[in-house]
C-alpha cells in the first residue's frame, strides 16, 4: 500500500522509519494540545479571539494532509479507493492528430495502481481498529481525566475544547497511523 | 524458496505455489501483478502467506498459470514437486535420538 520512499525528505522505506514518522507525528500534536489545554486554562476568553480559530483551522488543514490518506499528499496513497485518477487527453502520434487516447495520469508520487483488493481490507481493518481502540480506550480514558481534573481543578472545562480537538484528530488519522505502524517491509520488485 | 517456505502457511492459513511457478516460468511479481491487477507488494504478501487472495484474485492467478486452482492454493501443505511428478518419496531416515 506504501509505495513512497520518502515523505518531506524522511524516508519512510523501513517500518521502523515509519514508526519514526507516526511516533514523532502524535508527540507534536499532543504537545500542541498541551500547550492549547494550558494557555486556554490561562485565559479562557482566547477561545473568542480570531487567531485561535485560524490556528485551529491550521492544525486540522495540516493534520488531515499530513499523514495523507483522504487525499494525494501523504505517505499513503487516496484511501477513498472508488475514485480513479481523472483521466487525461493524451495525443499520440502527429500523424494521428485527430485520434487522441484517454490514459491514466497516475500521480508523481503514487506510481502504483489505486488500491487493490488487499489495500481495501487493510484500510477497512484499519478504519475499524482506530474505532475500537477510541470507543474501549481512548474515549474512557479521556473521560475519566477530564471527570478527575474538572474534580481537582475546576476550570479545567476550558480544557475540554481542545480535548475534542485532539479526538477528532484522532478520528481523521488513527487509521493512517495504524496502517503505517504495522505495514511490513516489502523487498523491491524483482 | 525452499521447500519449508512453500509450506509455510503464514498468517492467510493458505499453502501455495506462487513464488515456485513464478521462478519456473521466469516472470516477475510485477509482470504477475499487472497481469491480475494487484500491485506487486500483495503477490510478495501472497507468497509470503500473509494474505488470503480473494476467489476472484485466485481465479485470475490459476487463469494466468493456466493451472486449476487447487495446483496452486491449497489448505494443506503441498508435496514436493519432485515427489508429485516422479512418484514416492520417503524423508531420509533418522537416526535413533534425533
Amino acid at each position: 500500500m506504501i509505495a513512497r520512499q520518502t515523505y518531506l525528505g524522511i524516508s519512510i522505506r523501513t517500518r521502523r522509519s515509519r514508526r519514526r514518522l507516526v511516533i514523532g507525528y502524535w508527540l507534536t500534536v499532543l504537545v500542541i494540545m498541551a500547550a492549547a489545554s494550558y494557555a486556554v486554562s490561562l485565559d479562557p476568553g482566547a477561545l473568542q479571539h480570531w487567531w485561535t480559530l485560524l490556528a485551529i483551522g491550521g492544525l486540522y488543514g495540516i493534520a488531515l494532509t499530513f499523514l495523507g490518506g483522504y487525499g494525494q499528499i501523504g505517505p499513503m496513497p487516496d484511501l477513498s479507493g472508488d475514485r480513479t485518477p481523472a483521466p487525461r487527453w493524451v495525443p499520440i502520434e502527429a500523424a494521428d492528430a485527430l485520434l487522441s487516447r484517454r490514459a491514466r495520469a497516475a500521480h508523481p508520487e503514487h506510481p502504483a495502481s489505486p488500491l487493490d483488493e488487499r489495500d481495501l481490507c487493510l484500510r477497512d481493518a484499519a478504519h475499524f481498529q482506530a474505532y475500537r481502540l477510541t470507543r474501549e480506550w481512548l474515549l474512557p480514558l479521556l473521560i475519566a481525566a477530564f471527570i478527575v481534573f474538572q474534580y481537582i481543578y475546576p476550570r479545567s472545562q476550558f480544557v475540554a475544547i481542545p480535548v475534542y480537538a485532539f479526538l477528532i484528530l484522532v478520528i481523521y488519522n488513527l487509521p493512517q497511523s495504524l496502517i503505517l505502524w504495522t505495514e511490513p517491509d516489502m523487498e523491491a520488485s524483482e | 524458496m525452499s521447500a519449508v517456505e512453500q509450506n509455510a502457511p503464514g498468517e492467510s492459513g493458505l499453502y501455495n505455489r506462487i513464488a515456485v511457478l513464478r521462478a519456473e516460468r521466469g516472470i516477475t511479481r510485477q509482470d504477475l501483478a499487472d497481469a491480475v491487477g494487484v500491485n506487486y507488494q500483495t503477490i510478495g504478501f501472497l507468497e509470503r502467506g500473509n494474505y488470503g487472495p480473494s476467489l476472484k484474485l485466485a481465479f485470475a492467478i490459476a487463469a494466468y498459470f493456466s493451472l486449476p486452482i487447487e495446483a496452486i492454493f491449497s489448505t494443506q501443505p503441498f508435496k514436493p514437486l519432485s515427489q508429485q511428478v516422479y512418484g514416492a518419496w520417503s524423508a531420509p531416515a533418522t537416526r535413533e535420538g534425533d
